[in-house]
């Protein structure tokens, strides 16, 4: 440990220097071998059989009887089969549920058919959201305009597009209100209420009714309420469906349609208290920078309706959501839903069911609607967007169903625009019936996925 | 220290090497809060690790002896051993947590979050001195993406109907070639060329099996790169060694593809979303300087400073930049080294006792986290051979969650050296 490197290293002798030169270069001639794939998929090429995986309980084997399938192995309960196209036709005529497993075996080829595109395909992310957004404001400068509600969390913009004549006036015309994307994963109703303005910009000029709508009402649309949880979809967990909160307690996120100020925290049922809770309905009402961002657009303009998109489910879902009783309102309440049905049916004749959020479907406290309506008096929708269960998609939509899904509620929107802006809308607002405090229910757990 | 002392401590650190650090196990129902890109253990990552540095807060600027030095300053060959050729491997425990982009992640509550890797011997240096020019060549792990597998399930009766696993796997590799003169007996400078590949793969699984619902979501990314670095190397000083490096800043390429899947049988359903695109990561230019004192036969203290320009980094996935507000970050590595002499098997031998601190800034700005390592080592060094080993544990304080790094190293080294002294 001292003095000059030729005094610590020695040179070597001449016959030796030939023999290290000759393995320095192998060395290097072997240097790109060893750049081996530490993830090294199992190359096995099944063709078009799948591999499944099925309960092995005695009722599901005995279904099982006479299908002379390919048995691959028994492993923690479950029965692992070899399937082929037919083989899967049968099991789906029998009824049985079983897990595709093909993946965890081989690789399905997929990139070669796969476009250069971003991880969400067609749906939009929060930045192409902003751009697209910025590009029919751009294009329409005179009926549209972006208004920045305010930032997420994480510092991202909470765009309204606001689309009336003189848009830059403050006329105070009545207003209705869409809303997409409170829940993460529910990627579909961000489409909705971006195709709604596209419909209606590009329409101005060519319909005389949409002209006439714009002339006399104003639509806000914000297309993504939930911009922070909407990219933590895309890149990290395709089911997320709160905000990004840190909860600080090892968990995240707020569900922002339980963070409303109407019957906020009213029971365990319609909310949970519990910061792990896919329905965790914040510290306080309104605690969320996002749901204040809705709560204040509200409060500065005249709102006469409001729907707020989400999925899945097909139903169209009216106050009151925190109990099972219904509002004084009811009959106007349903009567708009049933017509907003009718409306939505003819077109890919796809029913979608209407229902008093507490009473049909399942309690919710602090949501968008509820709050809307009880504090405002207006008629305030939950549509739950196609499909109509978890069997045909659950939170996924195919980006090829966009469009149909858009158009069927196309004539909805429209009427309830509509409404808005005639005379109906102006007897505003309903008597909301709802006491202020009321006594807490006991909790109860929560099971099927909340939408 | 007493020689009896000395040996306590060789065997101590022996112990230590075979025992992995317990789990800081924390529980989480949310998967995926570790961002795709963010390296297992610090983002602070620059050329290979050897156990011989390992053992010495990872100071390797001046180390001449370390053949994997030669991949953070590419002078130090031109005055090293005339031939050095290092074997080295590693193994590692981190406990990871909640934070998007600290290095801390995806958690259950059913199974611990500590990601094991037992990766030995999969890296080798070679460094090789010929009148005053000097070559280092090397190949090793430089990142490693892998996070624990993390399964959740729920049954009923005993049957599972819900299951979610969660797999990331990946490691990004380094291979260099330096070149150095050296200029007299106390100057050198060099430059190297790295290319780097690797692969990265993570699956998201989810299994209704009640109804027969598979969501899936699979990505794979494909690593190339090409970076250079430059270093020179002073010794003023018989007893004093100096050194100033620099690495360019590269772009990780990576052909990237991606499929969120949703399959129900019983309904019919197939709902496939495909990607694929050419991702790009901006990686840091890094500028670092270091010392080697040696003050006698027996002691030599050694610490480097490194500064990682963050703020350039940038992140392009799948067609998208994504938003990483990142600062510089200055890496602090301190050693000391004990030379002791003992006789094993009739042989005299040289026993290096290493002890190092090391002060290890992370990129984000929140939260605004670090890491500080004690690492402790050892090695045996035979006439033309010597075997090290080294430990690092590192604690993480910052984000609250108090991650723990546990690395231990150890390497092989077949040398030109005839006598004990090294
Ligand atoms: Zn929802």
């Amino acid at each position: 440990m001292k003095g000059l490197p030729t005094e610590r290293y020695p040179r070597s002798s001449p016959r030796l220097q030939k023999k290290k030169e000759r393995l320095f270069l192998i060395l290097i001639l072997c240097l790109p071998l060893l750049f081996v794939s530490p993830v090294s998929p199992a190359a096995q090429d099944y063709g078009d059989r799948d591999i499944i995986s099925l309960s092995g309980t005695e009722d599901i084997l005995s279904k099982l009887k006479g299908l002379s399938l390919d048995f691959l192995m028994e492993w923690k309960g479950r029965v692992y089969i070899v399937a082929s196209p037919t083989d899967l036709v049968r099991l789906q005529e029998r009824n049985i549920p079983y897990v595709l497993e093909s993946d965890r075996f081989y690789r399905r080829l997929f990139s070669e058919t796969a476009a250069q595109t971003s991880l969400n395909g067609a749906f939009h992310s929060y930045a192409e959201t902003e751009r697209e957004l910025m590009t029919l404001a751009q294009d329409h400068p005179l009926i549209a305009r972006v208004v920045d509600l305010g930032d997420s969390l994480e510092g991202r913009n909470i765009y309204a597009l606001k689309i009336s004549r003189n848009v830059h006036l403050d006329e105070n015309k009545p207003a209705m209100l869409i809303t997409g994307c409170h829940h993460a994963r529910e990627w579909i109703s961000v489409e909705v209420a971006l195709l709604f303005c596209r419909h209606l910009l590009e329409n101005d000029a060519l319909n005389a009714d949409i002209k006439a709508l714009i002339d006399s009402g104003e639509v806000w649309v914000v297309p993504v309420v939930n911009p922070d949880g909407l990219e933590y979809s895309i890149h990290s967990y395709r089911y997320w469906r709160k905000n990004r909160r840190n909860n600080g307690t090892a968990s995240f996120g707020v569900d922002l349609n339980r963070n409303y100020g109407h019957m906020w925290g009213y029971d365990e049922v319609g909310s949970s208290s519990d910061p792990d809770s896919e329905v965790y309905r914040g510290t306080g009402a309104f605690s969320e920078p996002e749901s204040q961002a809705i709560r204040d657009l509200f409060s500065r303009r005249d709102f006469r309706a409001l729907i707020s998109y989400h999925s899945y489910s097909q139903v169209i879902l009216y106050p009151w959501g925190y109990k099972h009783d219904p509002s004084v309102d009811e009959g106007l309440l349903a009567g708009l839903a049933r017509q907003m049905a009718d409306l939505m049916r003819p077109v890919n004749g796809r029913d979608y069911g209407v229902e008093r959020a507490g009473d049909g479907f399942y309690l919710t406290n602090g949501d968008t609607t509820d709050w809307a309506y009880g504090e405002y008096g207006v008629p305030a929708y939950t549509i739950e967007l196609p499909p109509v269960d978890q069997l045909y998609g659950g939170f996924f939509n195919s980006e090829a169903d966009i469009q149909s899904i858009f158009a069927e509620n196309l004539p909805a929107m429209l009427f309830l625009l509509n409404w808005t802006v005639s005379d109906s809308g102006s007897d505003l607002p309903f008597r909301s019936d709802s006491p202020k405090t009321d006594t807490k229910r006991k909790p109860a757990k929560i099971k099927s996925p909340r939408r | 220290m007493t020689g009896k002392t000395i040996h306590v401590f060789g065997v101590c650190v022996l112990i230590l090497f075979l025992l992995p650090a317990p789990p800081d196990a924390r529980a989480q129902m949310v998967i995926g809060q570790y961002s795709d890109e963010a390296p297992l253990r610090t983002w602070n990552n620059y050329g290979l690790l050897s156990a011989l540095s390992g053992g010495m807060g990872n100071v390797r600027f001046t180390l001449a002896d370390d053949a994997a030095a030669g991949s953070v300053n590419p002078s130090l060959p031109a005055l090293g051993a005339s031939f050095q050729l290092a074997f080295s491997g590693s193994i590692s425990t981190v406990s990871l947590n909640r934070y998007g982009i600290v290095n801390t992640g995806v958690l259950v509550t059913q199974s611990d979050n500590a990601a094991g890797l037992f990766p030995l011997f999969d890296a080798a240096a070679l460094t090789f001195r010929w009148r005053g020019w000097g070559i280092g060549i090397g190949y090793g792990p430089l990142e490693s993406y892998s996070r624990p597998k993390t399964i959740y399930e729920a049954s009923d009766a005993g049957e599972v109907y819900y299951q979610l696993e969660f797999l990331q796997q990946g490691l990004l590799r380094n291979a260099h070639l330096a070149l150095s003169r050296a200029f007299g007996a106390s100057v050198s400078i060099g430059v190297g060329v790295n290319v780097i590949g690797g692969e990265w793969e993570k699956t998201v699984r989810e299994e209704r099996r009640t109804l027969g619902i598979t969501i899936t979501d699979h990505k794979t990314e494909s690593y190339s790169g090409l970076y250079f670095t430059g270093g020179i190397t002073v010794r003023p000083h018989s007893k004093l060694t100096l050194a100033a490096v620099v690495r360019t800043p590269f772009t990780r390429q990576s052909e990237g593809t991606s499929l969120y899947r949703y399959v129900s049988p019983l309904g019919g359903t197939d709902i496939q979303i495909p990607a694929s695109a050419a991702n790009r990561t901006e990686m840091p230019a890094v500028a670092g300087v270091g010392f080697s004192y040696v003050p006698s036969n027996t002691v030599r203290l050694v610490s480097d400073i490194t500064f990682f320009l963050w703020n350039r980094y940038r992140f392009e996935y799948f067609e998208e930049e994504l938003e990483r507000d990142f600062k510089n970050s200055l890496k602090w590595n301190n050693g000391f080294e004990f030379i002791n002499r003992l006789r094993l098997f009739g042989r005299n031998l040289v026993n290096p006792m290493r002890i190092g601190f090391i002060y290890d800034p992370q990129p984000m700005r929140t939260p605004n986290s670090r890491y500080l390592y004690l690492t402790l080592g050892m090695g045996l060094t035979w006439p033309h051979a010597s075997l090290d080993f080294g430990t690092m544990f590192g604690w993480e304080s910052g984000s609250g969650d108090n991650l723990t790094v546990y690395r231990s190293f150890i390497s092989l080294t077949i040398h030109s050296l005839k006598g004990d002294l090294r």
